[in-house]
């Protein structure tokens, strides 16, 4: 039997018509099994457009509380020209939400040259489930993501903040995407999906604390501006950091997070400490072994280098013992102390302690110090009480926490840290026991001296206050100064130092007419002792002598302390914010 | 030939039959790939939800909105350090200040009076 002969009908015998059923049968269900295996899914049409997002990590406080987080939020938005029916969908929208212009909505909805319209922008995504459940064709959701700061203002230049795009531009922020890029990459999840939080050493508690009274200082003394910091001596562990006027992360542009004023003072300016600095001087001098608690200088008279005349604030014209010399603040004391140090070991000691290099933190926003140009007599002398050199004041309060914890100097961190990374990364600057000199003399500040007015009772306050003239247009001025105090608590064995600054407060009645740090930054610091104090868990003791008299004072200095808010707010008391 | 017919008519409703239980499970399939497409979405939308929760929380814990009530509506003051006490300080308080029943005349138990006092002073508020 050949194809030839047979012709046409023989393909039409049962046999073949068989074999030609089976292969077509086998055929489909051939392809419908490579469709399953291989085929892709059709397709899918779906309602809802999700915007590729890199997680961002969380900001948290040293608690756990939210400083930062992406917060989701759905936009719903139309295409008209894919719209089937725009009463029936003009109808389901309002059914749905009430607030929406249904007259407006089915003008916009009508014209089919529209490819988009916006209708609801950032809603829940309760509201986005019953939108989507009404299953209107060409509604759709958009999903996105917003950087939020629930504590707004709180910690601002901590924080920092991000761009819409989800960038960090300031503070932690920029840090997540810099230098600390690597650190955020620890922070992401294996899957790609989310990611840890980042833990900053940051307490909201004191923060807010620290800021309440910064902001009541602003007011009570005029300053155009403020600053001031909580560290943790043992860890270098920042719990809080606040520079006044500040912004509002949630809106940085319109609440001016870019003008000049709200740059952060901590860490992004430059100023002379003043006095503050005297400490470093005092613990270089003991430390080295020229100066001894017990040894006297000469502060009779103006101390003359060259053209330059060295005077005192509060001159007391005689020989001052060196706690003397700390507690009256004598220029000319101090500056003989350095000077009978010696130069090039005075250089080598602010060299050695940081003073001379730009300090870094995870801030980015860092500045570089202002030096001499040369270092002569006349500069070592003046350096030795905080003139004629700027830093960051935290580079300032770093090293006041190297002197009173024990002699170590830290690196400061914005990240929460345990004591033990600390231990790693610190550096001996002076000995112990000249730390505990440092102590002895801060404390006996506190007590009899310029730093008399913290008075935080009970909870062994010891500092060191400056007052710098300001450089306005090239010159230091009279009337215009930057006043800070730098103290720490409990002095016998200190746990937290404390940090206050205000620019240019204005002598006021309450003050006597005086501008000084001893009469606005160090009660100021005394208030924030007293607050922060039993949040940090420093227990207070009030059976010494000194306490009892320091509690006197305090009551004096803060009469609305203990006074219930309500009635304070209502101006029952005067003096009260 | 015969044998031929057999083998094909039983491979036939074996066809058939692997071909219905082949549509059952896509479709099983299909139906446990929706559920787990809304599982999904749910959890996404609850996440979601959760989010909004914990970023409402953190607002409402800022302290400085919580120090602004404060000073609206309570009667509150900063804690001084005299009424910070260490227990052993409060245990050697406590002799004095000892529970004695009916020390005052015509009230016999001093909690219930407290009591009694401050609600009286609300119902006054």
């Amino acid at each position: 039997m050949t194809a030839g002969r047979a012709g046409i009908g023989a393909l039409f015998t049962r046999q073949r018509l068989t074999i030609l059923a089976f292969a077509a049968v086998f055929l489909v269900i051939a392809g419908k099994a490579a469709w399953l295996t291989l085929g892709v899914d059709p397709e899918r049409r779906t309602a809802v457009v999700r915007k590729a997002h890199i997680p961002r990590p969380d900001i948290v406080d040293r608690n756990g509380i939210l400083l930062a987080a992406d917060m989701p939020f759905a936009s719903v938005f139309a295409e008209p020209y894919r719209m089937i029916d725009v009463d029936e969908a003009v109808e389901k929208l309002t059914s749905v939400v009430p607030s929406l212009n249904a007259a407006k909505l089915r003008r916009l909805f009508s014209d089919k040259r529209r490819k988009f319209v916006w209708v609801l922008r950032k809603i829940g995504p309760d509201l986005e489930k019953r939108i989507l459940d009404l299953g209107i064709p060409g509604i759709r959701v958009m999903k996105e993501k917003r950087r939020i700061y629930p504590m707004g203002r709180l910690a601002a230049h901590v924080v920092g903040f991000s761009n819409i795009d989800s960038k960090g531009l300031s503070g932690i922020e920029r840090f997540l995407d810099g230098a600390g890029a690597i650190f955020t990459a620890s922070l992401i999840n294996p899957s790609g999906k989310d990611a840890r939080p980042a833990q900053l050493a940051l307490d909201v508690r004191v923060q807010h604390a620290l800021r309440a009274e910064l902001q009541r200082a602003m007011r009570k003394y005029k300053a155009l501006g403020a600053g001031g910091l909580v560290m943790n001596v043992h860890t270098g562990e920042i719990l809080a950091m606040v520079s006044l006027p500040d912004f509002n992360p949630n809106d940085p542009v319109k609440t001016g997070a870019l003008k000049k004023d709200r740059l952060n003072r901590m860490t992004a300016g430059v100023y002379e400490l003043g006095s503050v600095i005297k400490a470093v001087t005092f613990a270089m001098a003991l430390d080295a072994g020229t100066a001894r608690l017990d040894k006297s200088y000469d502060a009779r008279f103006p101390l003359r280098i060259g053209r330059m005349k060295i005077n005192d604030y509060h001159a007391q014209r005689r020989w001052l013992t060196v706690p003397e010399i700390f507690i009256h603040s004598s220029n000319i004391g101090t500056a003989r102390m350095a000077l009978e140090v010696g130069l090039e070991r005075h250089k080598a000691f602010l060299r050695k302690v940081g003073l001379f290099d730009k300090l870094r933190t995870e801030l980015p926003e860092a500045a570089r110090p202002l030096l001499p140009r040369r270092w002569t007599k006349v500069s070592s002398a003046t350096a030795a009480f905080g003139h004629g050199f700027a830093v960051q004041p935290l580079q300032g309060a770093t090293v006041i926490a190297a002197l009173i914890n024990g002699g170590k100097l830290i690196p400061p961190t914005f990240l929460k840290r345990d004591k033990d990374a600390a231990e790693v990364l610190s550096r001996r600057i002076i000995s112990e026991d000249t730390s505990r000199k440092m102590r002895y003399l801060f404390r006996l500040n506190a007590i009899e001296g310029t730093a008399r007015r913290a008075a935080a009772p009970g909870w062994r306050v010891g500092g060191k206050t400056g007052t710098a003239e300001k450089v306005i247009n090239g010159r230091y001025s009279k009337d215009h100064r930057l006043t800070s105090f730098i103290g720490a608590f409990p002095m016998d064995d200190p746990k937290y130092l404390v940090m206050v600054m205000l620019d240019d407060p204005r002598p006021t009645a309450e003050t006597r007419g005086f501008a000084t740090s001893g009469w606005n930054a160090v009660p100021t610091a005394g208030r924030v002792v007293a607050r922060i104090a039993p949040i940090l868990g420093v227990k207070p003791k009030l059976d010494s002598e000194e306490a009892k008299k320091e509690l006197a004072r305090w009551r004096k200095i803060n009469p609305d302390w203990n006074v219930p808010m309500a009635v304070a707010a209502k101006g029952a008391v005067s003096g009260a914010q | 030939m015969r044998f031929l017919n057999v083998l094909n008519g039983v491979l036939l409703i074996g066809l058939i039959v692997f071909a219905v239980v082949l549509y059952a499970r896509e479709q099983q399939t299909r139906l446990a790939e929706r559920e787990i497409r809304r599982l999904e979405a749910d959890i996404a939308r609850e996440e979601e939800n959760i989010r909004i929760l914990q970023v409402e929380r953190a607002m409402l814990m800022n302290p400085e909105r919580i120090e602004r009530l404060v000073r609206r509506h309570l009667v509150m003051a900063p804690v001084g350090p005299e009424r910070i006490r260490g227990l052993n300080a409060i245990l050697a308080d406590l002799p004095a200040r000892a529970y004695k029943p009916d020390a005052q005349e015509g009230v016999s138990d001093p909690l219930a009076a407290l009591i009694a006092r401050v609600q009286a002073g609300e119902a006054k508020r």
